[in-house]
């Protein structure tokens, strides 16, 4: 049937008429529009329009074809639900556009459709007779991946807004009747503001990012040396006793890399992975800021005004393709952090730097505050610079609870991964400092909100300067940053030889740990993710490359218990995927370690990894997959013991704070690890080894211990 | 002389008077066609019970609520329904078509509303639920499958439904009866037929020579296969075009012109009718028929006759009236084969299929060849684990799977390999065959691709008895 199925698909590919003689060749998918909306906002005829909470169109939309487009979506949805009840609609294809739904709490809908890729060709008929042949690229478009745009853009307008429901109906003990005018004008609002930027930065072409930022939504973990470790662990609970227990949470990145550092235990994952991106979005548009500055003080001197306005305009464009290292969701989009940069200042009060000498101790000296009291460089229409101090507070929904917390305990999702009704979770509202030490690394501190403490805290110029300055003086900061510096790049050093031709990935469902190997010109893989979840060199990830990968990731997933798929394509590269249920996959080595490498100089590291490298290894790691099912049972006294055990790595405390809470039974605990292999001659034996030979190196790559 | 094909024209003179087509059809399928309305629908009922996957439910609900009774069809793992472009409902694989025309008048809503914006509606997916739409004016076709099974196979087996209405009707009289009335029920003209809409949906989930577009012929020896293409070819009356021997739905030989070969897809067609009821068991039939990918726009006649059990006889003539002398031939050729033992040995082989057991591959569990030059196939019967009913069933599935992954028409593989925690399978597409095979789940890929190589020269061995290589042309 594969013959008459090709035919259907140059059957329904149209013939253009020729009218508008449209343009040879290939263009991209686009948004063609965007809404949320809630049909039990508009029950009756009169008032189905108030379903609509919000809609964006590539084009003037009259407002009774987006009643139309939404009446249809429901229709859809309706439809489906007469023969699957539990599931709803996730997307429709059509011959030129895919439709994509998500519905993120209970009556609540986003709903996307984008039109498909187009290919223009001249062909010739069986009469030799040229034609056009319009083919749309139905099969270009990844579901999951825009599934997953959808997933991520609600993860963020959650953490900064909270759920849907609680803004429209807050405590209400009722929510059959409808919400006041004013509180879902107020949603509209939030809606409005977070999805207008963010729904439109998409590049529905540039699947690497959709991929590893959204359908592997994780956190990549920059592993650093135990002792390290308990330092900032120490620093942190520090932190919470000398203020008062106001620092609820605190949580480290490694800002050139964007690996986690460090997170407080009590922090729930899956918050971190939301966070990661919001603070990498800040850290960001504060570097974007410097830029500008630095820019508008060259130009101002030395150029009118006139020229100044366009000047604006100008650097918007050279910022799409500046080189920035940057969080997933505002790397891809670049048209807007102009806005960003007016709107936050208008917004927040400033309060003028006085040459008063006291000001000087308030201005933190080994790094700065990207929110809380910011301060920043301005410069005046004459060039002149001069210091601007305003408060920027951010204000964060976590699902982690704060210790202040005293309410009796409402019911708690400690396995919120896993969880699939997120409609009873409770959001405890956070105000968010960020601070960016002068090495690049990033610390966040979450102060509960409701708490007065740390209200008052927040608004004292002083707080900031004594954080920073009781970090400093008295935790030693500055040593500990320089241990997890040059820890950080030993690693990235610690590297092992997959041949140039291989690359690979590394996604843990339950710890949402991540990791991409990657090829450097000398052709060792060096073990690092980039912000933007982009691979850089060595071989290229072709948008095919990708979607087979995301075929395997789809075959894990439909067909139960598998755990290991390869692939080989007409073009002859590899793909290899391989899962692992619920098994701890570092378990021996990490024993063997604690006991033989205690206080080991960081020296040392390099060595360790060369004796890794050989292939005994490799094959102890296979056995130790393979032989999975019968550790399970054993599993459970390591996790006793490691519970007594006091001196733990990095990875050991990772699992105690977290794993095994987070670990379960449950069949969406697992590992995935993939490997892409572009060489002509590759055999299948050969793309085991590596695999294996992978795994091995991941799992060192993890334990610098 | 009768014309070779009834062409366009013939036809328009005749099918004013639909209903006579209709009668006529329901003649030439006896014993099913007049049955009562009662019967029919009592048929169809005890179809459905016997599949296990709802019985229990449906019993159960049957207990909480009397009135509700005729909901529980929708839980079925697999529906396909087929509505005019009106919104009519003319056949459902479950359920009542009476009872359905709300759900119908929803799906041509829906397909209109994007016809409307000038665009085509495909397929929508929903948790495991996968709807697929195949729009053929005047007739819409739609599959609501949780089977797994991809939109591209659930879209095949679409076009299978549309090819058999074509095969009673005809393109040509389809087109026409809904130009003259939008509105026409189809149901009167089909008349009986539905039975073979419903026993090719359930061939779709136990018979892979769908999937594969390619014939399963029965494993015989070389001889006893030629020795049957030679009394098929001798005496052939006129007017003949195709005649062929059938044991259980394998292809035993094919005579054919020589500038005709027969598709695959009009051999599955004609293969599920001869499966798909028991009418051509009892008697001789005759009966006109469109093959649909020789030409959908005109009538041939088939003869049909079960020489024995398991076994028929089927030939296509492009005459209408050589019933008598194809019959005469049919019993020369009937005496011809059992005086030289044909009948016995294909009787034989038939009731023997071969397993894996005789190949002798250690490990192997199964596996299906398709040898693409022949447009032929060979598997072996279900043994070992898979006697077992819910394996065979996951391994049917995981088949689909594999085929799938390796046929995306734009992500085309060259291997796949595929370890769950019940078996291996490997799917390997070279220029000239398609292997799919499957290995016990503690198989090392060394003596997987050993194993493989070793099936291989096993089925070039046996070439001879496993395909028809050549089969008799004139």
């Amino acid at each position: 049937m594969t013959t008459q199925s090709l035919h259907e698909e140059s059957q329904s590919a149209n013939k253009d008429d020729g009218l508008h003689a449209p343009m040879l060749g290939k263009t991209s998918p686009m948004l063609s529009y965007f809404c949320v909306y809630n049909p039990s906002l508009g029950p009756t005829e009169e008032n189905t329009k108030d379903q609509i909470l919000y809609y964006t169109a590539k084009r003037v939309v009259p407002a009774d074809v987006k009643m139309k487009q939404v009446g249809l979506a429901q229709a859809l949805v309706k439809f489906t639900s007469a023969f699957s009840p539990s599931k709803p609609t996730q997307n429709v294809h059509t011959q030129k556009n895919r439709m994509i739904f998500l519905q993120p709490e209970p009556g609540f809908w986003m709903y996307m459709c984008v039109e498909l890729g187009i290919l223009r060709r001249q062909i010739r008929d069986a009469k030799g007779k040229e034609k056009l042949v319009t083919e749309y690229l139905d099969t270009q478009l990844s579901d999951r991946a825009l599934e997953s745009v959808l997933k991520i853009g609600y993860e963020q307008f959650k953490l900064l807004h909270g759920t849907f429901s609680y803004i429209l109906y807050q405590d209400d003990e009722d929510i059959s009747g409808l919400p006041s005018r004013q509180r879902t004008r107020s949603l509209m609002h939030c809606i409005e503001e977070f999805f207008s930027e963010w729904i439109w930065k998409w590049d529905f072409d540039r699947l690497d990012t959709m991929v590893f930022s959204a359908v592997f939504n994780g956190v990549p973990v920059q592993p650093i040396l135990r002792t390290n470790y308990l330092k900032v662990h120490e620093l942190d609970r520090a932190l919470h006793e000398r203020f008062n227990q106001s620092i609820d949470h605190v949580l480290v990145f490694d800002s050139d890399e964007g690996g986690l550092l460090y997170r407080s235990p009590s922090l729930n994952i899956r918050d971190v992975c939301a966070l990661r991106k919001y603070v990498f979005k800040r850290i960001e548009k504060s570097i974007a800021r410097e830029k500008e500055i630095s820019g508008l003080k060259f130009f101002t001197k030395s150029i009118s005004q006139s020229h100044f306005l366009g000047f604006f305009t100008s650097s918007l464009s050279t910022k799409t393709t500046a080189p920035v290292t940057s969080a997933p969701v505002s790397a891809v989009g670049s048209q807007t952090s102009l806005p960003d940069l007016l709107d936050t200042a208008e917004a927040a009060p400033e309060i003028e730097a006085d040459a008063n000498p006291d000001t000087m101790d308030i201005n933190p000296k080994n790094g700065k505050y990207l929110t809380g009291l910011v301060q920043s460089t301005s410069v005046d229409m004459n060039g002149d610079e001069r210091t601007v101090t305003r408060i920027e507070m951010a204000q964060v929904y976590l699902s982690s609870r704060s210790a202040l917390d005293t309410s009796p305990d409402k019911p708690h999702n400690s396995t919120y991964g896993h969880s699939k009704d997120d409609e009873d979770e409770i959001l405890t509202e956070y105000y968010l400092v960020i601070y960016k030490h002068k090495a690049n690394i990033v610390w966040s501190f979450l102060l509960p909100s409701f708490s007065q403490e740390a209200e008052d805290l927040l608004a004292d110029q002083k707080f900031y300067s004594m954080l920073e300055k009781y970090m400093v003086e008295e935790q030693n900061l500055n040593g500990i940053t320089e241990a997890i510096v040059s820890n950080v790049r030993s690693a990235q050093e610690k590297s092992n030889s997959l041949g140039k031709h291989y690359k690979c990935f590394y996604y843990d469902n339950a710890t949402l740990n991540m990791k991409s190997t990657m090829v450097n010109q000398q052709g060792r893989i060096i073990s690092k993710y980039q912000n933007d979840g982009k691979f850089v060199g060595g071989i290229p990830m072709t948008n095919d490359m990708l979607l087979q990968l995301l075929d395997l990731k789809e075959d894990f997933e439909r067909l139960p218990r598998t755990t290991e798929i390869y692939t080989r394509s007409i073009a002859n590269y590899w793909i290899a995927g391989h899962r692992l249920y619920n098994t701890v996959l570092t378990r021996d080595r990490k024993n063997e370690d604690i006991k033989d490498t205690k206080d080991k100089p960081a020296n040392d590291t390099e060595t360790s990894t060369e004796e890794t490298d050989n292939v005994p290894k490799a094959s102890e790691t296979t056995s130790t997959s393979e032989a999975s099912d019968q550790e399970n049972s054993n599993d459970k006294k390591n996790g006793d013991n490691r519970g007594e055990d006091k001196g733990c790595s990095f990875e050991e405390h990772f699992s105690r704070s977290s794993i095994d809470s987070v670990r379960t039974k449950s069949i969406e605990d697992y590992t995935e690890i993939y490997l892409v292999a572009a060489k002509k001659d590759t055999s299948l034996a050969d793309v085991e080894e590596t695999l294996n030979r992978m795994t091995t190196s991941l799992v060192d790559a993890m334990h610098l211990e | 002389m009768e014309p070779v094909l009834i062409k366009k024209q013939d036809i328009e003179q005749d099918s004013d008077k639909t209903d006579e087509i209709a009668s006529s059809c329901d003649s030439s399928y006896s014993s099913n066609s007049t049955m009562s309305e009662l019967v029919k629908s009592h048929n169809k009922l005890r179809r459905q019970g016997s599949r296990s996957s709802v019985l229990a439910n449906a019993i159960q609900q049957r207990r909480q609520s009397k009135q509700d009774h005729g909901s529980t069809w929708i839980q079925h793992k697999k529906h396909f329904f087929i509505l005019s472009s009106a919104g009519k409902p003319i056949w459902t694989r479950y359920g009542d078509e009476s009872r359905i025309s709300s759900l119908m008048g929803v799906i041509q809503a829906i397909i209109s509303f994007f016809q409307d914006g000038d665009d085509t509606i495909k397929s929508i997916h929903a948790g495991n639920h996968t709807f697929v739409f195949l729009l053929k004016d005047p007739l819409y076709f739609v599959a609501v499958s949780r089977t797994g099974e991809s939109d591209g196979q659930l879209r095949d087996q679409l076009l299978y439904l549309h090819n058999q209405i074509l095969s009673v009707l005809t393109s040509v009289q389809l087109t026409r009866i809904f130009e003259q009335r939008v509105n026409f029920d189809l149901r009167r003209l089909l008349g009986g037929t539905e039975v073979f809409l419903d026993s090719l949906a359930t061939l779709f989930n136990n018979d892979h020579s769908f999937m594969l577009s390619a014939l399963q012929c029965l494993r015989l020896s070389r001889s006893i296969r030629d020795q049957a293409g030679a009394i098929l070819s001798d005496g052939r009356v006129k007017d003949l075009l195709y005649a062929m021997v059938v044991a259980k739905g394998r292809l035993v030989t094919l005579l054919r012109p020589r500038k005709h070969s027969l598709h695959p897809s009009d051999l599955h067609l004609l293969f599920n009718m001869l499966t798909g009821s028991t009418t051509f068991h009892t008697a001789e039939s005759w009966t006109p028929l469109c093959l649909p990918k020789f030409n959908s726009q005109g009538f041939l006649h088939a003869y049909i006759c079960y020489i024995e059990r398991d076994i028929s006889i089927v030939m296509i003539s492009t005459s209408k009236d050589s019933f008598f002398e194809l019959s005469e031939w049919k019993t020369t050729m009937v005496e011809a084969m059992k005086k030289k033992n044909v009948l016995e040995n294909v009787l034989k082989a038939s009731d023997e299929l071969y397993t894996t057991e005789d190949v002798g591959v250690p490990a192997l569990l199964h596996f299906m060849y398709k040898a693409k030059s022949h447009v032929q196939f060979t598997s072996p019967a279900f043994s070992g684990p898979y006697e077992n009913d819910s394996d065979r069933k996951r391994l049917y599935r995981l088949y689909q799977h594999v085929y799938d992954r390796m046929h995306a028409r734009t992500r085309v593989l060259k291997l796949y390999y595929h370890h769950s925690e019940h078996e291996i399978m490997l799917g390997w597409i070279t220029s000239s065959f398609e292997l799919y095979v499957v290995f016990g789940p503690a198989t090392p890929k060394a003596v997987l691709i050993a194993s493989s190589n070793q099936l291989l020269r096993w089925i070039k061995k046996n070439e001879d008895s496993l395909f028809i290589l050549n089969s008799p042309v004139f």
